[in-house]
Protein backbone atom coordinates (compact mmCIF):
# COMPACT_ATOMS: atom_id res chain seq x y z
CA UNK A 1 0.00 0.00 0.00
CA UNK A 2 1.40 3.36 -1.05
CA UNK A 3 0.81 6.22 1.38
CA UNK A 4 1.49 9.83 0.32
CA UNK A 5 3.90 11.74 2.58
CA UNK A 6 1.14 14.15 3.65
CA UNK A 7 -1.00 11.23 4.81
CA UNK A 8 1.86 9.86 6.91
CA UNK A 9 1.99 13.25 8.68
CA UNK A 10 -1.78 13.21 9.12
CA UNK A 11 -1.56 9.80 10.80
CA UNK A 12 0.74 11.28 13.44
CA UNK A 13 -1.75 13.99 14.47
CA UNK A 14 -4.31 13.55 17.22
CA UNK A 15 -7.96 13.65 16.13
CA UNK A 16 -8.26 17.22 17.43
CA UNK A 17 -5.05 18.33 15.71
CA UNK A 18 -6.27 16.85 12.43
CA UNK A 19 -9.62 18.63 12.78
CA UNK A 20 -7.85 21.96 13.30
CA UNK A 21 -5.52 21.20 10.40
CA UNK A 22 -8.50 20.59 8.11
CA UNK A 23 -10.26 23.71 9.39
CA UNK A 24 -7.26 25.91 8.55
CA UNK A 25 -5.82 24.27 5.45
CA UNK A 26 -8.90 23.07 3.58
CA UNK A 27 -10.56 26.47 3.96
CA UNK A 28 -7.64 28.25 2.25
CA UNK A 29 -8.54 27.03 -1.23
CA UNK A 30 -12.17 28.05 -0.83
CA UNK A 31 -11.36 31.44 0.64
CA UNK A 32 -10.28 32.69 -2.79
CA UNK A 33 -12.62 35.28 -4.24
CA UNK A 34 -15.88 33.59 -5.38
CA UNK A 35 -15.75 35.69 -8.55
CA UNK A 36 -12.81 33.56 -9.69
CA UNK A 37 -14.91 30.44 -9.44
CA UNK A 38 -17.73 32.16 -11.34
CA UNK A 39 -15.34 32.25 -14.30
CA UNK A 40 -14.57 28.52 -14.00
CA UNK A 41 -17.64 26.64 -12.77
CA UNK A 42 -21.29 26.51 -13.87
CA UNK A 43 -23.70 29.30 -12.90
CA UNK A 44 -24.75 27.41 -9.76
CA UNK A 45 -21.09 27.12 -8.68
CA UNK A 46 -21.02 23.35 -8.25
CA UNK A 47 -17.42 22.40 -7.43
CA UNK A 48 -18.07 18.70 -8.05
CA UNK A 49 -18.76 16.50 -11.05
CA UNK A 50 -21.77 16.99 -13.28
CA UNK A 51 -23.53 14.09 -14.99
CA UNK A 52 -22.99 13.95 -18.74
CA UNK A 53 -25.40 11.88 -20.85
CA UNK A 54 -23.26 12.73 -23.88
CA UNK A 55 -19.67 14.03 -24.03
CA UNK A 56 -20.84 16.84 -26.34
CA UNK A 57 -23.11 18.33 -23.70
CA UNK A 58 -22.12 21.59 -22.05
CA UNK A 59 -21.24 22.05 -18.38
CA UNK A 60 -24.51 23.77 -17.48
CA UNK A 61 -26.54 20.83 -18.84
CA UNK A 62 -24.41 18.30 -16.97
CA UNK A 63 -24.63 20.21 -13.67
CA UNK A 64 -28.37 20.78 -14.02
CA UNK A 65 -28.80 17.02 -14.50
CA UNK A 66 -26.76 16.41 -11.36
CA UNK A 67 -28.81 18.90 -9.30
CA UNK A 68 -32.01 17.26 -10.50
CA UNK A 69 -30.69 13.78 -9.83
CA UNK A 70 -29.60 14.65 -6.29
CA UNK A 71 -33.02 16.16 -5.71
CA UNK A 72 -34.67 12.92 -6.91
CA UNK A 73 -32.45 10.70 -4.77
CA UNK A 74 -32.82 12.78 -1.60
CA UNK A 75 -36.59 13.00 -2.18
CA UNK A 76 -37.03 15.99 0.13
CA UNK A 77 -40.66 16.41 1.26
CA UNK A 78 -42.28 19.49 2.82
CA UNK A 79 -40.87 20.29 6.26
CA UNK A 80 -38.03 17.77 6.05
CA UNK A 81 -34.62 18.72 7.42
CA UNK A 82 -31.59 18.55 5.18
CA UNK A 83 -27.94 19.06 6.13
CA UNK A 84 -25.36 19.82 3.42
CA UNK A 85 -21.87 19.15 4.79
CA UNK A 86 -19.31 21.20 2.88
CA UNK A 87 -22.04 23.17 1.12
CA UNK A 88 -19.64 25.35 -0.86
CA UNK A 89 -21.26 28.41 -2.40
CA UNK A 90 -24.64 26.70 -2.15
CA UNK A 91 -25.05 24.97 -5.50
CA UNK A 92 -27.14 22.07 -4.18
CA UNK A 93 -28.53 23.83 -1.13
CA UNK A 94 -30.05 26.66 -3.18
CA UNK A 95 -31.29 24.33 -5.92
CA UNK A 96 -32.98 22.08 -3.37
CA UNK A 97 -34.46 24.99 -1.43
CA UNK A 98 -35.87 26.49 -4.64
CA UNK A 99 -37.35 23.18 -5.84
CA UNK A 100 -38.63 21.58 -2.62
CA UNK A 101 -40.27 22.68 0.61
CA UNK A 102 -37.63 21.37 2.99
CA UNK A 103 -35.54 23.19 5.60
CA UNK A 104 -31.88 23.49 4.73
CA UNK A 105 -28.74 23.88 6.77
CA UNK A 106 -25.30 24.04 5.25
CA UNK A 107 -21.90 24.01 6.90
CA UNK A 108 -18.62 25.16 5.40
CA UNK A 109 -15.12 25.96 6.65
CA UNK A 110 -14.88 29.04 4.42
CA UNK A 111 -16.31 32.41 5.45
CA UNK A 112 -16.17 33.54 1.80
CA UNK A 113 -18.36 30.61 0.81
CA UNK A 114 -20.80 31.30 3.63
CA UNK A 115 -21.11 34.99 2.67
CA UNK A 116 -21.57 34.18 -1.01
CA UNK A 117 -24.19 31.53 -0.23
CA UNK A 118 -26.13 33.94 1.99
CA UNK A 119 -25.92 36.62 -0.71
CA UNK A 120 -27.24 34.21 -3.33
CA UNK A 121 -30.00 32.99 -1.01
CA UNK A 122 -31.12 36.58 -0.38
CA UNK A 123 -31.08 37.39 -4.10
CA UNK A 124 -33.44 34.45 -4.71
CA UNK A 125 -35.73 35.15 -1.76
CA UNK A 126 -34.65 31.94 -0.01
CA UNK A 127 -33.05 33.42 3.12
CA UNK A 128 -35.74 32.16 5.48
CA UNK A 129 -35.28 28.56 4.33
CA UNK A 130 -31.50 28.37 4.41
CA UNK A 131 -29.12 28.45 7.37
CA UNK A 132 -25.35 28.38 6.88
CA UNK A 133 -22.82 27.88 9.66
CA UNK A 134 -19.06 28.17 9.70
CA UNK A 135 -18.24 24.88 11.34
CA UNK A 136 -16.32 21.60 11.08
CA UNK A 137 -18.67 18.62 10.79
CA UNK A 138 -17.05 16.92 13.79
CA UNK A 139 -18.10 19.85 15.99
CA UNK A 140 -21.66 20.06 14.76
CA UNK A 141 -24.34 19.55 17.37
CA UNK A 142 -27.44 17.93 15.93
CA UNK A 143 -30.29 16.35 17.84
CA UNK A 144 -30.26 12.58 17.26
CA UNK A 145 -32.95 11.39 14.86
CA UNK A 146 -33.72 14.90 13.59
CA UNK A 147 -32.47 14.87 9.99
CA UNK A 148 -34.12 13.47 6.88
CA UNK A 149 -31.19 13.80 4.50
CA UNK A 150 -27.46 14.54 4.63
CA UNK A 151 -25.45 15.51 1.57
CA UNK A 152 -21.67 15.45 1.01
CA UNK A 153 -20.96 16.65 -2.53
CA UNK A 154 -17.25 16.90 -3.24
CA UNK A 155 -16.53 17.44 0.45
CA UNK A 156 -15.96 14.17 2.32
CA UNK A 157 -12.60 13.80 0.54
CA UNK A 158 -11.33 16.62 2.81
CA UNK A 159 -12.21 14.71 6.00
CA UNK A 160 -9.88 12.14 7.52
CA UNK A 161 -11.99 10.90 10.40
CA UNK A 162 -14.51 9.18 8.14
CA UNK A 163 -15.65 6.29 10.36
CA UNK A 164 -16.68 8.69 13.13
CA UNK A 165 -18.40 11.02 10.66
CA UNK A 166 -20.50 8.14 9.27
CA UNK A 167 -21.47 7.13 12.82
CA UNK A 168 -22.48 10.73 13.60
CA UNK A 169 -24.58 10.94 10.43
CA UNK A 170 -26.26 7.61 11.24
CA UNK A 171 -27.17 8.96 14.68
CA UNK A 172 -28.55 12.23 13.29
CA UNK A 173 -30.78 10.60 10.67
CA UNK A 174 -34.39 9.64 11.26
CA UNK A 175 -35.44 6.12 10.25
CA UNK A 176 -35.77 6.26 6.46
CA UNK A 177 -33.25 9.13 6.28
CA UNK A 178 -30.87 9.35 3.33
CA UNK A 179 -27.20 10.15 2.99
CA UNK A 180 -25.69 10.96 -0.39
CA UNK A 181 -21.96 11.19 -1.08
CA UNK A 182 -20.43 12.30 -4.38
CA UNK A 183 -16.63 12.15 -4.34
CA UNK A 184 -13.28 10.77 -5.49
CA UNK A 185 -11.80 7.35 -4.74
CA UNK A 186 -8.75 5.34 -5.65
CA UNK A 187 -9.25 1.98 -7.34
CA UNK A 188 -8.40 -0.93 -5.00
CA UNK A 189 -5.88 -2.13 -7.53
CA UNK A 190 -3.07 0.43 -7.45
CA UNK A 191 -2.72 2.13 -10.83
CA UNK A 192 -0.38 5.01 -11.49
CA UNK A 193 1.92 6.63 -8.97
CA UNK A 194 -0.04 7.72 -5.90
CA UNK A 195 3.08 8.72 -4.05
CA UNK A 196 4.17 11.21 -6.72
CA UNK A 197 5.16 14.79 -6.03
CA UNK A 198 2.06 15.79 -8.04
CA UNK A 199 -0.28 13.86 -5.72
CA UNK A 200 1.35 15.29 -2.63
CA UNK A 201 1.25 18.82 -4.03
CA UNK A 202 -2.43 18.67 -4.95
CA UNK A 203 -3.70 16.80 -1.89
CA UNK A 204 -1.74 18.68 0.75
CA UNK A 205 -0.81 22.05 -0.81
CA UNK A 206 -3.34 23.14 -3.42
CA UNK A 207 -6.38 21.61 -1.71
CA UNK A 208 -5.13 21.55 1.89
CA UNK A 209 -6.04 18.00 2.78
CA UNK A 210 -7.51 15.14 0.71
CA UNK A 211 -7.91 11.48 1.57
CA UNK A 212 -8.94 9.24 -1.31
CA UNK A 213 -10.11 5.89 0.07
CA UNK A 214 -10.96 2.82 -1.93
CA UNK A 215 -14.70 2.60 -2.54
CA UNK A 216 -14.91 -0.63 -0.53
CA UNK A 217 -13.40 1.11 2.52
CA UNK A 218 -15.98 3.91 2.42
CA UNK A 219 -18.85 1.48 1.90
CA UNK A 220 -17.66 -0.67 4.81
CA UNK A 221 -17.55 2.35 7.13
CA UNK A 222 -21.05 3.43 6.06
CA UNK A 223 -22.35 -0.10 6.71
CA UNK A 224 -20.49 -0.36 10.01
CA UNK A 225 -22.28 2.83 11.10
CA UNK A 226 -25.57 0.96 10.65
CA UNK A 227 -26.62 2.46 7.33
CA UNK A 228 -27.65 0.44 4.26
CA UNK A 229 -26.13 1.05 0.83
CA UNK A 230 -28.90 1.64 -1.71
CA UNK A 231 -26.83 2.34 -4.79
CA UNK A 232 -23.41 3.30 -6.06
CA UNK A 233 -22.97 5.01 -9.39
CA UNK A 234 -19.73 5.46 -11.31
CA UNK A 235 -19.36 9.06 -12.52
CA UNK A 236 -15.68 8.85 -13.45
CA UNK A 237 -16.17 9.68 -17.15
CA UNK A 238 -18.47 12.56 -16.24
CA UNK A 239 -15.85 13.97 -13.87
CA UNK A 240 -13.17 13.89 -16.57
CA UNK A 241 -15.55 15.85 -18.83
CA UNK A 242 -16.43 18.27 -16.01
CA UNK A 243 -12.75 18.94 -15.37
CA UNK A 244 -12.15 19.48 -19.07
CA UNK A 245 -14.97 22.03 -19.17
CA UNK A 246 -13.53 23.84 -16.12
CA UNK A 247 -10.06 23.90 -17.72
CA UNK A 248 -11.49 25.33 -20.94
CA UNK A 249 -13.27 28.01 -18.91
CA UNK A 250 -9.94 28.89 -17.29
CA UNK A 251 -8.37 29.19 -20.75
CA UNK A 252 -11.16 31.48 -21.92
CA UNK A 253 -11.17 33.60 -18.77
CA UNK A 254 -7.50 33.53 -17.79
CA UNK A 255 -7.02 37.31 -17.98
CA UNK A 256 -10.18 37.95 -15.90
CA UNK A 257 -9.22 35.37 -13.27
CA UNK A 258 -5.68 36.66 -12.95
CA UNK A 259 -6.94 40.25 -12.70
CA UNK A 260 -8.91 39.21 -9.59
CA UNK A 261 -6.36 36.78 -8.15
CA UNK A 262 -2.95 36.95 -9.88
CA UNK A 263 -1.48 33.54 -10.67
CA UNK A 264 -4.53 31.57 -9.48
CA UNK A 265 -5.57 30.51 -12.99
CA UNK A 266 -2.36 28.49 -13.28
CA UNK A 267 -2.85 26.91 -9.84
CA UNK A 268 -6.36 25.80 -10.79
CA UNK A 269 -5.44 24.65 -14.28
CA UNK A 270 -2.48 22.67 -12.99
CA UNK A 271 -4.35 20.60 -10.41
CA UNK A 272 -7.41 20.20 -12.63
CA UNK A 273 -5.24 18.90 -15.48
CA UNK A 274 -3.63 16.28 -13.24
CA UNK A 275 -7.10 15.32 -12.02
CA UNK A 276 -8.54 15.17 -15.54
CA UNK A 277 -5.74 12.87 -16.69
CA UNK A 278 -6.22 10.68 -13.58
CA UNK A 279 -9.97 10.30 -14.09
CA UNK A 280 -9.52 9.81 -17.86
CA UNK A 281 -7.07 6.96 -17.18
CA UNK A 282 -9.16 5.67 -14.25
CA UNK A 283 -6.22 5.93 -11.89
CA UNK A 284 -8.76 7.82 -9.77
CA UNK A 285 -12.50 7.16 -9.74
CA UNK A 286 -15.59 9.22 -9.01
CA UNK A 287 -18.62 7.67 -7.33
CA UNK A 288 -21.99 8.74 -6.03
CA UNK A 289 -23.15 6.70 -3.07
CA UNK A 290 -26.68 6.63 -1.65
CA UNK A 291 -27.35 5.00 1.71
CA UNK A 292 -30.33 4.96 4.04
CA UNK A 293 -31.13 4.36 7.65
CA UNK A 294 -33.46 1.38 7.45
CA UNK A 295 -35.90 0.99 4.60
CA UNK A 296 -35.08 3.12 1.56
CA UNK A 297 -37.94 5.46 0.78
CA UNK A 298 -36.67 7.02 -2.39
CA UNK A 299 -37.59 5.26 -5.58
CA UNK A 300 -34.04 5.02 -6.80
CA UNK A 301 -34.83 3.26 -10.06
CA UNK A 302 -37.30 6.00 -11.01
CA UNK A 303 -34.80 8.70 -10.08
CA UNK A 304 -32.16 7.08 -12.23
CA UNK A 305 -34.54 6.77 -15.20
CA UNK A 306 -35.53 10.40 -14.79
CA UNK A 307 -31.89 11.49 -14.79
CA UNK A 308 -31.34 9.71 -18.09
CA UNK A 309 -34.22 11.42 -19.88
CA UNK B 1 -20.41 39.51 -10.86
CA UNK B 2 -18.11 42.45 -11.36
CA UNK B 3 -17.53 43.23 -14.99
CA UNK B 4 -13.79 43.14 -15.44
CA UNK B 5 -13.29 45.00 -18.65
CA UNK B 6 -9.72 44.64 -19.63
CA UNK B 7 -7.45 44.10 -22.52
CA UNK B 8 -5.60 40.81 -22.43
CA UNK B 9 -1.81 41.07 -22.62
CA UNK B 10 -0.51 41.27 -26.16
CA UNK B 11 -0.15 37.83 -27.67
CA UNK B 12 3.40 36.92 -28.54
CA UNK B 13 3.84 35.90 -32.17
CA UNK B 14 4.64 32.23 -32.69
CA UNK B 15 7.77 31.48 -34.48
CA UNK B 16 9.72 28.29 -34.01
CA UNK B 17 12.52 30.34 -32.46
CA UNK B 18 10.20 32.17 -30.06
CA UNK B 19 8.67 28.85 -29.02
CA UNK B 20 12.02 27.27 -28.24
CA UNK B 21 13.02 30.33 -26.21
CA UNK B 22 9.71 30.18 -24.33
CA UNK B 23 10.12 26.44 -23.67
CA UNK B 24 13.59 27.00 -22.25
CA UNK B 25 12.38 29.87 -20.03
CA UNK B 26 9.39 27.87 -18.79
CA UNK B 27 11.56 24.81 -18.11
CA UNK B 28 14.07 26.92 -16.20
CA UNK B 29 11.34 28.47 -14.06
CA UNK B 30 9.55 25.19 -13.41
CA UNK B 31 12.70 23.19 -12.69
CA UNK B 32 14.42 26.09 -10.89
CA UNK B 33 17.61 25.78 -12.90
CA UNK B 34 19.51 28.43 -14.92
CA UNK B 35 18.52 28.77 -18.58
CA UNK B 36 22.18 28.32 -19.48
CA UNK B 37 21.93 24.69 -18.34
CA UNK B 38 19.20 23.92 -20.86
CA UNK B 39 20.34 23.10 -24.39
CA UNK B 40 18.14 22.15 -27.36
CA UNK B 41 19.54 18.62 -27.17
CA UNK B 42 19.07 18.34 -23.35
CA UNK B 43 16.94 15.33 -22.43
CA UNK B 44 13.79 16.28 -20.49
CA UNK B 45 14.12 13.30 -18.19
CA UNK B 46 17.70 14.19 -17.32
CA UNK B 47 16.63 17.78 -16.60
CA UNK B 48 14.17 16.31 -14.08
CA UNK B 49 10.89 17.11 -15.85
CA UNK B 50 8.07 14.96 -14.45
CA UNK B 51 4.40 14.88 -15.46
CA UNK B 52 3.49 17.75 -13.10
CA UNK B 53 6.38 19.81 -14.46
CA UNK B 54 5.23 19.11 -18.01
CA UNK B 55 1.75 20.36 -17.16
CA UNK B 56 3.13 23.53 -15.57
CA UNK B 57 5.42 24.25 -18.52
CA UNK B 58 2.44 23.72 -20.79
CA UNK B 59 0.34 26.21 -18.82
CA UNK B 60 3.16 28.78 -18.97
CA UNK B 61 3.20 28.41 -22.78
CA UNK B 62 -0.59 28.69 -22.98
CA UNK B 63 -0.43 31.90 -20.96
CA UNK B 64 2.35 33.34 -23.05
CA UNK B 65 1.00 32.52 -26.50
CA UNK B 66 -2.71 32.60 -25.58
CA UNK B 67 -3.45 29.24 -27.13
CA UNK B 68 -5.01 26.05 -25.82
CA UNK B 69 -2.58 23.17 -25.93
CA UNK B 70 -4.53 20.23 -24.48
CA UNK B 71 -2.58 17.72 -26.58
CA UNK B 72 0.60 18.78 -24.80
CA UNK B 73 -0.67 17.91 -21.32
CA UNK B 74 0.47 14.35 -21.80
CA UNK B 75 3.86 15.28 -23.18
CA UNK B 76 5.83 12.28 -21.87
CA UNK B 77 3.23 9.92 -23.33
CA UNK B 78 4.01 11.16 -26.84
CA UNK B 79 7.68 10.31 -26.48
CA UNK B 80 9.16 13.77 -26.28
CA UNK B 81 12.76 13.21 -25.36
CA UNK B 82 14.62 16.48 -25.77
CA UNK B 83 13.97 20.20 -25.38
CA UNK B 84 14.02 20.45 -29.17
CA UNK B 85 11.41 17.67 -29.50
CA UNK B 86 9.24 19.50 -27.01
CA UNK B 87 9.57 22.85 -28.80
CA UNK B 88 8.79 21.20 -32.16
CA UNK B 89 5.75 19.42 -30.76
CA UNK B 90 4.35 22.48 -29.00
CA UNK B 91 5.06 24.69 -32.02
CA UNK B 92 3.11 22.29 -34.23
CA UNK B 93 0.18 22.14 -31.81
CA UNK B 94 0.19 25.91 -31.28
CA UNK B 95 -0.08 26.45 -35.01
CA UNK B 96 -3.03 24.06 -35.18
CA UNK B 97 -4.77 25.49 -32.13
CA UNK B 98 -7.42 28.12 -32.36
CA UNK B 99 -6.69 31.22 -30.36
CA UNK B 100 -8.77 31.56 -27.17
Amino acid sequence: MVIPAGEVQAALRSKEEQREYERARVAEHYEHNPEVFEHVLDKGLAYATGIYADPKEDLETAQQRKYGYIRSLLDVRPGENVLDVGCGWGSNLLYLSAHTEGNFRGITLSSQQRQELLRRAAARGLSDRVQVDLCHVEELEVEPGSLDAVLFSGSIVHMRNRAQIHRMVAKWLKPGGRVLISDCYFPSQVRGNRDSAATDHIFFQTLGYCLLLNLNEELAMIEDAGLDIVQVQDLTSSYALTLEAWINNIRRNRARIDAIDPGFSAVLQSYMTVAKLSFSRRTALEYMILATKGHPRANVAAAFAQSCE
Amino acid sequence: MTNHTMTPPAREAFTREAMEKAVVEALARTLRIPESEIRPESRLEVLGLDSMGMINVNIALEERFQVALPACEEGPAVQLQTVQDFADFVFGKAQEAASW
